[in-house]
């Protein structure tokens, strides 16, 4: 897991891993979408070269992203560094399981 | 996951376990009506099935419904008692309130149950319905699908389509 890595000028970036044991199932990325929806920026997240809206939970099952997986979590646009920092801080906390 | 396990959650299915006209006019109710379903086709036993009914009243105070937008909800559960994925399916034609966050009624409910100790035969179950869902035609063809035989032939081919 790591901090925002970079931040230039309306796009933020951040590299995570998934620590709960669970993985990203659909009550996680339900989490994602609901707090990626507080920012009017666009959110994605990556896993390895698929990259998802995070504003959508079907598009986050997609990932299948298991334990230990490291994701990547971009925004572009308005709020873009707080609301990788509002994601990040979800995975962090292993969204609470 | 490769490329043949799509083939693999497509035999998980069977039209034993597929009702094509929920009863149930809410998410509890649409729960139980497809775990008596599994219970019927001797999917699961009286053991398993309480174990997973308790387990999702527990997911429901988390406020875990298994929505997961296009209409679609795929509650899923662990329990002790399973010694594989079992899954079921039912159709609602005139939808359920899961308080899915695209505020759309679920016309397609995927009951799943797995081992506890399988996480990531669940996250590729899910990703396989959501390749499957994230197609417009899947949810609107199931909409219209009147039998269960009807419904695993759609799962069928959209599979291998």
């Amino acid at each position: 897991m790591s901090e925002p890595d970079s931040d230039s000028g309306n796009c933020a970036e951040a590299e995570v891993e998934v620590v709960n044991s669970q993985g990203l199932h659909a009550r996680p990325a339900h989490q994602v979408v609901v707090t990626s929806n507080r920012f009017p920026c666009s959110v994605f997240v990556m896993k390895d070269d698929l990259e998802v809206d995070a504003k959508s939970i079907m598009s986050l099952m997609m990932l299948a992203a298991e334990k230990g997986v490291m994701l990547k979590v971009r925004a572009e646009g308005a709020q873009a560094t707080e609301a990788v920092d509002a994601v990040v801080e979800l995975f962090k906390r292993g969204f609470d399981e | 996951m490769t490329e043949t396990q799509p083939v693999t959650f497509l035999s998980l299915f069977s039209t034993d376990a597929i009702v094509a006209d929920l009863a149930a006019d809410n998410i509890d109710g649409a729960f139980d009506e497809l775990l008596a379903v599994l219970g019927k086709s001797k999917k699961l036993g009286p053991t398993a099935r309480k174990q997973a009914r308790a387990a999702f009243t527990l997911k429901l105070e988390q406020g875990a419904t298994g929505a997961v937008g296009h209409s679609v909800a795929v509650p899923h559960v662990k329990i002790p008692g399973a010694r594989s994925t079992v899954v079921a399916l039912g159709r609602s034609e005139r939808g359920i309130d899961f308080r899915a966050g695209d505020g759309t009624l679920v016309n397609l409910c995927f009951l799943v149950i797995t081992a506890e100790n399988k996480p990531g035969e669940h996250l590729d179950f899910l990703r396989w319905i959501a390749s499957l869902a994230r197609d417009p035609d899947f949810p609107r063809f199931a909409r219209g699908c009147q039998s269960s035989a009807a419904l695993y032939d759609l799962l069928e081919e959209m599979t291998n389509a």
